[in-house]
């Protein structure tokens, strides 16, 4: 397993209470997968991607990539090399153009930019953003554009997991289903442990594994029925 | 780690939003400049004060004041002793006393030369006579002289005329004999009233022009001589002689040294002063004409000069070595003659051969004590005390306390400037941080998020905005730095302003001798400072914002123990059907903190502008209030400060001054205490008087100017001069001159025990004598009458006068010629009172004692002086006959005006300021809390609420609140005070509140709504 979940609990402290998001949570993902984490509105997805993604460490438990604790692993390092992230609102830096931003994560590796552009344009070809598009700034792109840019972008980082949170929960029908579709197909190709935050049904289905936020607790879901 | 790609893309991040990394650098490059700006004019300013220490010079000038001043002067014999009892051991002392000097006097004699000759006399002539009294009317006696103990002028028998107007007059006795000693004017020969002043003040208690008059009737010339009391008449004598022959001189190497603290008149008529180069080859000397004229100098000659006595044993060795023979002769070249005007001091100027600086007479200058800037009034009082009575000071500080205190004034200011330019500076880059970075949230968290490190995220902040931040403070602080001639000006100007005549006249200040130019450039560690003072605090405010931004990613959150739970607050219940009214409400209700805040920022932010209004108001009541309480008067001196005695006012100064209507209750003084000594001749035989040559002739008025003589040959106007010649009317001729000097018709003149009477109207009684040029001025001719105010003392009339001759020729045309008592009234006039039917007669002397006036409204002194001024009553430089000087006792009145002007001044500069930035702090705030609730407007309309119902929505809501806090504060303000003015000012914080609203809501009203509501902006 690429990554696992032990006994993970997470709760937000607010002036008046305290909620406990995640109480316990124990789940597995494997590379060449693609898993769709769906659940009510704040049942405490986004939270549970947040752990995955390095960005908080959980309260109790651990959260094991590649059986190393994250806990046990500097963040910074974590983020960078182990995971990708992408996002509902895209999170494209508006400053730079869609090439410099694929080519963001790879720079950052320490790779020469004449090669990371190169690869930057390979990448931004193969997630479907034609050569006039390259050299535009985000504003100036679509939603669906902006969040192809934006798998560019985290495909770039030549990591092993990817999370998605809402990916399509800016886009339109026939975006969204291109974007999972795009998303599938790069879990199989490129050997990616993907999951997919979401609320969307016609998602959900399209997902290979599906865990459902329940009480704070993600219970894997039998998707013969669906 | 990437460093190109993160030092590539700070770099884009200001490139790629030019007009938003403009406007910051704008916006820094001004901040920048003003605050260097601000801060060199500090520091230019503690620079000129350190110039002004080290240029300005104060003295203080110790100064013997019997006697009158040395115009008309000779050397007082006690001035010697009171040399001798200053202590200038203790006043060197003093700390703040950084050099003594005593004055060295050098006394010369020139051979043959005396003061008074047979031809003319050039100063006043000195009596020791023992006279008695034969007849006597009021004030004035006949007397026949006795004894003459001086100078064998006055012959055995010899019949004057005596005018005593000291009330001494009364104790005189006709029959008995008394010894009477003074000065006489200078002047010209005849029968003429002259003034016997006393040699010294000693007898007469320091009051100037008091008779030395001693009752000896009965006693012997031996038991005179023999009587203590009466000793000193004797010593006078010698003193006469001795002054007789003595002549004073300045000493100096280098002309520079010449004139040290005045501008002392001493014009070169021919030659010039000799320079130093000349001074370096020989001994070189500048004389008074008419000893050059009397010695038979001319331009190149060789003067004998022996010094007679000097009171410091190194001047001949330091001043002349090696150059005076063995009988103290020095020989000297004669490079130029100065004019003397009138009887006014002669003056030898000689070079000398020594280093040092100049010695010699200078008017009564018994020394000069070198002090430290900045003296203060205790100080001053501390060397008053220390000197004997007699002796007095005059502080020269060349303008120093003025000058610095505009120059403190200034830098007060600047300081205030730099710092509130520092504070809003600051506020500037806080603002610059947040707008600059804080923008850049998205994209620093997904940076971070991305994976690059911490230092690299620091990198980029630090570099995008160190760029902007670094470029805009070098431009700005590098050309503040260019504007050096400006901050120059601001301090040159407020020197200036300092040194107006306005300044000049208050408690005895006289002038200012020197105004420097500041000149420096702004020095370069200012715009160095200033530089990474802006660079590094903006840089530090990113990099702080960088921090509050990733601060909570990546750390993990201790399981905190669990609170109570508290009770969950109501959810906001918002109903939006038709509901605008009530959201405004509801929102201003339960807005908590955000609606207070505002409504208290607006209150804080009106007090800011009220608060300095109310204190100008006070000032200005307590400035109000101090004019009216204070009534200032003054007085006029001929020097420095002090009522001096022999003030000369003229007639048309007295109209000038009647006509001021800021001054009032003139009243002028005159003790007039002294006798008037009249001499004969021109009697049958021609021994009566003086004699030939030598009696003086005093000068009452120059305008016209009258002259008492006995006789042509007497009038130095007539000396010399073969061209002078009178045209007579029918019926007079030169026996005009030779009239017996009378008091009135029937007052016989007594002469070795004759009685010399006259009878009858003699048409010479009313007659005068005048210059061709009077005719022509007043259109008379030969023959006419004339009509001359007169007064016998008590009335004034007009008297009806004859032109009975007309003189060309005269050197001074004004003169009328006629005999004494018609002269004697002339010198009544009116003086000017507070309105009609309030003048009295006052004496017209060419001298008085004192002269007062008062301000009418002390509010308008500075107008007064303004006028005085105009009218030319500040000739601060003048050693001429009419010096007149007014000087307001108002030292205390204008250090407290001054004071209160000064706050009054400072507070109405910096209001303004405030109020324009509490207007810029209203826009910005209001910009900035309405930017916050875009999401609200947006979800607003969003749901079907018009732009225009938004727009109204949430202006009034803020309206209400910022109206609420500027009332709010005003209104306890008002309250609490009474002061009820300056709103509109202290509402500049609400203007800009509304401002910034409306700009905000229209810049929202322009956005794309999706946009928003996607928070894609």
């Amino acid at each position: 397993m690429i990554l696992e979940l032990k006994d993970v609990t997470f709760s937000y402290h607010t002036k008046y209470q305290t909620v406990d998001v995640l109480k316990g949570v124990n789940c597995g993902f494997e590379q060449g997968s693609i898993y769709g984490i769906v659940g009510k509105s704040g049942s405490g997805k986004s939270t549970v991607l947040s752990l995955m993604a390095g960005i908080t460490l959980p309260g109790s438990g651990e959260v094991l990539f590649e059986g190393v604790p994250t806990s046990k692993i500097r963040l910074e390092d974590y983020r960078r090399d182990k995971v990708s992230v992408i996002y509902q609102s895209f999170r494209l830096l508006p400053l730079l153009n869609c090439i410099e931003n694929v080519m963001y994560p790879m720079e950052l590796k320490g790779m020469k930019k004449k090669e990371a552009e190169e690869q930057a344009r390979a990448l931004l070809a193969e997630v479907g953003i034609p050569d006039e598009t390259m050299e535009r700034f985000p504003v100036t792109l679509s939603g669906g554009e902006q969040q192809r840019v934006a798998i560019a972008r985290a495909l770039a980082g030549r990591t092993h997991l990817l999370l998605a949170d809402e990916p399509t929960g800016n886009l339109d029908f026939e975006n969204s289903g291109l974007i999972i579709d795009l998303l599938k197909k790069l879990a199989k190709e490129k050997n990616i442990c993907i999951i997919v935050v979401t609320h969307d049904v016609d998602v959900m289905g399209k997902m290979d594994f599906v865990y459902r936020m329940q009480s704070g607790q993600l219970v894997p879901q039998d998707m013969s029925a669906s | 780690m990437a460093w190109n790609m993160i030092v590539r893309n700070s770099i884009h991040s200001v490139t790629r939003s030019p007009m938003k990394s403009f406007l910051f650098f704008i916006l820094i490059l001004v901040l920048t400049m003003a605050l260097t700006l601000g801060t060199a004019l500090s520091v230019l300013c503690g620079m000129m004060l350190d110039q002004c220490d080290r240029l300005y010079v104060t003295s203080a000038v110790l100064e013997y004041t019997g006697g009158r001043y040395p115009e008309r002067a000779v050397v007082d014999p006690d001035a010697a002793r009171y040399r001798a009892e200053i202590d200038f051991g203790a006043l060197g002392s003093l700390d703040y006393v950084r050099d003594v000097n005593r004055e060295k006097t050098v006394v010369l004699a020139f051979p043959g030369l005396n003061r008074t000759t047979t031809e003319g006399l050039e100063c006043e002539n000195a009596v020791v006579l023992s006279v008695r009294v034969l007849e006597k009317k009021e004030n004035f006696f006949t007397v026949s002289v006795v004894r003459d103990l001086y100078s064998a002028a006055f012959g055995e028998g010899k019949v004057l005329s005596l005018y005593v107007s000291d009330p001494e007059y009364e104790t005189v006795e006709t029959g008995h004999t008394y010894l009477i000693t003074g000065y006489s004017n200078g002047g010209a020969y005849g029968v003429v009233p002259v003034n016997v002043m006393p040699v010294s003040n000693r007898l007469s208690e320091g009051k100037y022009g008091t008779l030395c008059m001693s009752d000896v009737t009965g006693m012997s010339d031996a038991e005179c001589e023999a009587s203590p009391e009466l000793r000193y008449f004797f010593d006078a004598a010698e003193s006469y002689r001795v002054i007789n022959t003595s002549w004073y001189a300045r000493i100096a190497p280098d002309p520079s040294y010449l004139e040290p603290f005045s501008q002392r008149d001493y014009a070169i008529s021919k030659g010039h002063l000799y320079t130093k180069e000349e001074a370096a080859e020989k001994i070189c000397c500048v004389l008074p004409e008419h000893i050059g004229l009397r010695m038979g100098y001319t331009i190149g000659d060789t003067a004998e000069i022996r010094i007679a006595s000097y009171s410091c044993d190194d001047i001949a060795d330091s001043y002349w070595k090696g150059l005076s023979d063995a009988e103290g002769t020095v020989r000297a070249c004669v490079t130029g003659f100065t004019t003397s005007t009138g009887n006014e001091m002669p003056l030898i100027y000689l070079s000398s051969t020594g280093k040092d600086g100049p010695a010699g007479f200078v008017g009564y200058s018994l020394g000069t004590l070198l002090l430290k800037n900045g003296l203060t009034q205790e100080q001053e009082k501390e060397i008053r005390g220390m000197l004997p009575t007699g002796v007095s000071v005059s502080f020269y500080d060349q303008g120093y306390a003025q000058i610095t205190e505009a120059i403190r004034n200034l830098l007060e200011n600047a300081v205030v400037v730099s710092v509130a330019g520092a504070v809003i500076s600051v506020a500037m880059l806080v603002l610059f941080a947040y707008l600059f970075i804080g923008k850049q949230k998205d994209s620093l968290e997904t940076m971070y998020m991305m994976g690059t490190p911490r230092k690299g995220v620091r990198v980029y902040v630090l570099l995008g905005s160190g760029i902007l931040l670094t470029l805009a403070s070098l431009i700005g602080a590098a050309a503040a730095l260019f504007m050096s001639d400006l901050m120059n000006a601001l301090i040159t100007g407020a020197m200036r302003n300092a040194t107006s005549v306005l300044n000049l006249y208050s408690s005895g200040s006289l002038g200012v001798v020197q105004v420097l130019s500041s000149t420096e450039p702004i020095p370069f560690h200012v715009g160095l400072s200033v530089f990474l003072f802006m660079t590094l605090t903006g840089i530090l405010f990113c990099l702080g914002n960088m921090r509050i931004i990733l601060g909570g990613i990546g750390k993990q959150k201790p399981e905190r123990k669990r609170k109570k739970a508290k009770r969950p607050r109501k959810a906001n219940m918002l109903s939006i059907s038709g509901a605008s009214r009530k959201y405004v409400i509801l929102s201003f209700l339960r807005g908590g903190a955000r609606t207070w805040l505002s409504v208290l920022i607006c209150a804080l932010m009106a007090l800011f502008v009220l608060i300095p209004s109310y204190a100008v108001r006070q000032y200005e009541k307590e400035e109000e209030q101090l004019a009216k309480n204070t009534k200032i008067s003054g007085f006029f001196t001929n020097y420095s400060g002090k009522t001096r005695y022999g003030l000369v006012l003229p007639s048309q100064m007295t109209d000038t001054l009647a006509e001021c209507e800021y001054l009032t209750n003139f009243h002028f003084n005159q003790s007039g205490h002294y006798a008037v000594l009249s001499t004969g001749s021109g009697y049958e035989g021609g021994d009566m008087g003086l004699g030939k040559g030598e009696n003086l002739l005093g000068n009452l008025e120059r305008r016209p100017r009258i002259v008492y003589t006995l006789g042509m040959d007497y009038v130095s106007e007539f000396q010399g001069k073969t061209d002078a010649s009178v045209r007579w009317a029918p019926g007079f001729d030169d026996s005009f001159f030779e009239l017996p000097f009378l008091v009135n018709d029937h007052i016989a003149g007594y002469r070795g025990g004759d009685l010399w009477y006259f009878y009858g109207e003699d048409p010479r009684l009313m007659g005068i004598v005048v210059s061709e040029t009077f005719l022509e001025r007043y259109g008379t001719h030969l023959g006419d009458t004339v009509e001359i105010l007169s007064s016998d003392g008590e009335n004034l009339a007009t008297e009806t006068y004859t032109i009975v001759g007309t003189v060309s020729g005269l050197s001074n045309e004004e003169y009328i010629y006629t005999r004494l008592e018609n002269a004697l009234k002339f010198l009544w006039l009116p003086s000017y009172g507070a309105g009609p039917g309030e003048q009295t007669l006052v004496r017209f002397r060419n001298t008085y004692d004192s002269g007062y006036f008062e301000l009418r409204d002390t509010k308008e002194i500075k107008e007064a002086k303004a006028w005085l001024e105009e009218k030319g009553f500040s000739r601060v430089h003048t050693a001429g006959f009419y010096r007149l000087y007014p000087i307001f006792e108002d030292a205390e009145y204008v250090d407290s005006a001054e004071k209160l002007e000064k706050n009054i001044r400072y507070l109405k500069n910096i209001i303004p300021t405030i109020a324009g930035f509490i207007l810029v702090a209203g826009f910005a705030s209001a910009y900035l809390l309405m930017n916050r609730r875009r999401m609200e407007i947006a979800i607003l309309r969003s749901i079907g609420e018009k732009g225009s119902r938004v727009f109204l929505m949430f202006f009034s809501e803020q309206f209400i609140l910022a109206f609420a806090g500027s009332l709010l504060s005003i209104g306890a303000f008002t309250l609490f005070t009474g002061f009820s003015a300056g709103y509109v000012l202290s509402l500049g914080f609400f203007a800009g509140y509304v401002l910034g609203c409306v700009f905000s809501l229209l810049r929202m009203a322009g956005s794309n709504l999706l946009d928003v509501l996607c928070d894609k902006e």
